[in-house]
């Protein structure tokens, strides 16, 4: 499923990173597949999210989030 | 032997703190994404002169943004003798992924592992013997905030350049990629890299990287042929982390499992501040706060003190100076051209000092960027990211270095926009004309109209904002990806330096470009073009003549005397400007009729064309063809919304009817302007590209 409609402070695995024009920078920032992803928070109108990934926080819009697919972590 | 360093690494590492270091300077730092917009060299003395150049941060060599573009250039280059290589110790996983590309480069660097305080307060320490030894790179473990030895790191860093001749580590995962097919589809390259740059070039062209493939001259056929070898772009990314994690497990050590509160504490803030319902209120709140601290409670007293002070010091002049030989229009000069003028703007440093040391506060605790986080999805609306809260931010210092905040935002059109609407947010330089018009005009108000007007400048913004998504300008859903730094404590160093380089720009510009200006001001208001020395009023002086030809345009906004346009046109020069030439004019209350003039006139000072440096930004920034369509606009922008102000306060003086079917109007105006536009480009609009390259405006067709 996308990322985007991931549950907040649940723990996600990144299972493939779709085609889009963000694609580059996040394998970049490490968005790659099989990384354990946490969101952390959604912004009040819901257009962005709060991530956890590698230790690190990271904002990405909902366009961003559609292309991240995930699955929940056994 | 000179040498040359750059400096390397990702955003927000603390690459200016170890550059400021290295070289004693005091160049801008900052706990947010795209500080640093462009390279900045200094030369140090360590045995040898060396020059340190600073670049901007860089997560991989595939460049996405303008800032990204000059430092990924800058490396390719090899025109330095070494690079410096900052991570942070937080962060180690992230940051050695770009190591991993220097070594695939065949770049001399060093690892230098930045803000290890942070790692040790959650009991963790790295291994920096064995992360050397597992990438054959020297490693120093520091902290740049805390200080640290830089003789002993330049003179390590300078040995290891001087023997260095190729690394030593055979990257693993290579062998898992198709470097020998791609040898073979490129064999025709007219390239004249090495074996070792030609290796770096193959694994960026399997990746997709089109500065790459273009640098290896890659046909198209030869394109289909790469792209037919399959699809690397996650799998190198993918083998990179690999074995970048396999090396942080066993570099990185937990020495003090109890000490882990500081992630909690980050935790529990992001749910408080970030909250769906709480978060914008808390930030309006923060403001509200800290613009009544500054233009109420400071404001008030501190400008109070400081202009009795100024008044004293003059009287006491006066007195000394009737004593002497000069002549009365020396005496003038000295005193009301010179003195009067420059203290005048001086009297307004503690509003500038506190201001900057409450933005100085929020930036530093890393709050800024949650702010660029939340409200992402107002500014996405009006075709603007939430990045552009840090070109905000900076522009309430100062547009001129506020403009070049702009090139870290994700498409030319929204940085082509925030180039252009950045003037509108009210800069330091004037806010003492707000301060000084509103205090005489509206005394217990003044803090409430300061306020309000940059209220207006925003909502200015956001409006115009809102009509370039209806023009050619308009930008799209493009991908909004940030990294959010952790929260920290700001520290009495970096607020202070922020506070003494804002208040030594104020006191310098003051001193100098005020000063100069304030004479050639006085002259031209004292002289005339036969008459010699004349009193101002008698309509005879040079300004009053050239001022007057202009002053019939703004009678329409209620100041249309000469004394006014001459303030204007001395604002062009620097905002400060403004406020000197109306003391030397005899003062606010001689140059503004009533207060419903003096309110227009603080409105459009706060709209119209910024100074010339912030010009010049611009130019530099979106060329000349937008440069004149901004200051244009501002103009017009600028002398609409006086206009405006002046009729609804008019119609609101005949009672509240006649008030509230002008503000209708007015609103009526803009949207029919809107709607007109949306109208005439519906057809015209395309879907723009997003993928960072500057050839394409279609998704179709992308280049990419």
């Amino acid at each position: 499923m996308p990322l985007t409609y991931a549950k907040i402070n649940a723990d996600y695995v990144i299972t493939k990173v779709k085609e889009s024009s963000a694609i580059r920078r996040l394998l970049d920032l490490g968005f790659t597949p099989n990384s354990i992803i946490r969101v952390r928070s959604v912004e009040p109108k819901l257009e962005a999210m709060l991530v956890e990934i590698r230790g690190v926080l990271v904002a990405l819009r909902k366009s961003v989030t559609d292309s991240i697919l995930v699955e929940v972590k056994n | 032997m000179n040498r040359t360093f750059a400096l390397v690494g990702n955003p927000n590492v603390g690459k200016t703190s170890v550059f400021n270091r290295l070289t004693h300077s005091s160049e801008r730092v900052g706990n947010w994404h795209g500080v640093t917009v462009d390279k900045v060299a200094k030369v140090t003395k360590h045995n040898s002169e060396i020059e340190i150049v600073d670049l901007p941060g860089i997560y991989s060599l595939t460049a996405y943004s303008m800032e990204e573009t000059v430092s990924r250039d800058e490396i390719l280059s090899k025109g330095y003798d070494l690079i410096i290589y900052i991570c942070e110790a937080n962060n180690l996983a992230r940051n050695l992924y770009l190591a991993l590309q220097l070594i695939e480069l065949d770049v001399p660097f060093v690892i230098v592992v930045n803000m290890m305080d942070e790692l040790f307060a959650k009991g963790m320490n790295i291994d920096a013997k064995l992360l050397s030894d597992r990438l054959k790179v020297p490693v120093t473990c520091l902290s740049a905030k805390n200080g640290f030895d830089a003789d002993r790191l330049m003179i390590e860093v300078t040995e290891y350049a001087e023997q260095f001749t190729s690394n030593k580590l055979k990257l693993p995962y290579i062998q898992k990629l198709p470097i020998w097919q791609m040898r073979e589809i490129i064999s025709n390259t007219q390239n004249k890299s090495s074996d070792n740059e030609l290796l770096y070039y193959f694994i960026k062209a399997l990746e997709g990287d089109d500065y790459s493939l273009n640098k290896l001259s890659v046909s198209q056929n030869q394109r289909k042929s790469i792209t037919a070898l399959g699809n690397y772009k996650e799998q190198i990314a993918a083998l990179r982390y690999e074995f970048i994690d396999k090396i942080t497990e066993e570099v990185v050590v937990t020495e003090n499992t109890k000490k882990f509160k500081f992630s909690t504490i980050n935790n529990k803030l992001d749910k408080l501040l970030l909250n769906k319902y709480l978060a914008l209120p808390i930030f309006l709140l923060i403001m509200s706060g800290i613009f009544g601290i500054t233009f109420g409670l400071v404001g008030k007293y501190c400008t109070q003190i400081l202009t009795i002070g100024k008044d004293y010091l003059i009287e006491l002049l006066n007195g000394v100076l009737k004593g002497t030989a000069l002549l009365p229009w020396m005496n003038s000069l000295l005193l009301y051209g010179i003195i009067d003028g420059a203290c005048s703007v001086l009297v307004f440093l503690p509003q500038i000092v506190t201001l900057f040391f409450f933005l100085a506060l929020l930036e530093d605790s890393g709050y800024i960027s949650r702010v660029a986080f939340m409200t992402d999805g107002i500014f996405r609306k009006i075709g603007l990211s939430g990045r552009a809260v840090f070109t905000i931010l900076t522009g309430l210092g100062c547009s001129a270095s506020a403009v070049t905040t702009a090139r870290g935002l994700e498409d030319d059109n929204t940085r082509k926009k925030a180039v252009m609407l950045t003037p509108f947010i009210s800069c330091s330089a004037r806010l003492p004309v707000y301060v000084a018009i509103s205090a005489a005009f509206f005394v217990e108000r003044s803090a409430l109209i300061i306020f309000g007007l940059y209220l207006l400048g925003i909502s200015i913004l956001v409006l115009i904002a809102a009509i370039f998504q209806k023009t050619k300008l308009r930008s799209g859903d493009g991908p909004f990806i940030m990294e959010m730094p952790q929260y920290r404590f700001p520290t009495y160093e970096r607020v202070a330096q922020i506070i003494l380089s804002n208040a030594k720009n104020f006191v310098v510009k003051v001193g100098t470009v005020i000063l100069c200006f304030n004479v050639i001001i006085w002259v031209l208001c004292n002289f005339s073009f036969t008459n010699g020395f004349v009193e101002i009023g008698e309509g005879l002086s040079i300004m009053e003549k050239i001022s007057g030809i202009i002053a019939p345009i703004f009678k329409p906004l209620g100041f249309g005397s000469w004394k006014a346009v001459t303030a204007l046109m001395s604002g062009l020069i620097a905002k400060e400007a403004v406020i000197s030439t109306i003391v030397n004019l005899g003062g606010a209350q001689s140059v503004f009729f009533d207060q419903l003039s003096a309110l227009c006139f603080m409105v459009f000072t706060l709209l119209y064309v910024p100074c010339v440096a912030t010009i010049a930004s611009t130019y530099r920034e979106i060329g000349i063809k937008w440069t004149v369509f901004s200051i244009v606009m501002q103009l017009i922008v600028a002398y609409l919304t006086a206009l405006a102000v002046r009729i609804v306060v008019l119609a609101f003086k005949n009672g509240i009817f006649y008030g509230l079917i002008a503000l209708a109007f007015c609103i009526a105006v803009v949207v029919s302007f809107t709607m007109v536009l949306s109208i005439m480009t519906k057809n015209k609009r395309r879907v723009r590209c997003f993928s960072g390259c500057n050839n394409c405006n279609d998704i179709q067709n992308c280049c990419k």
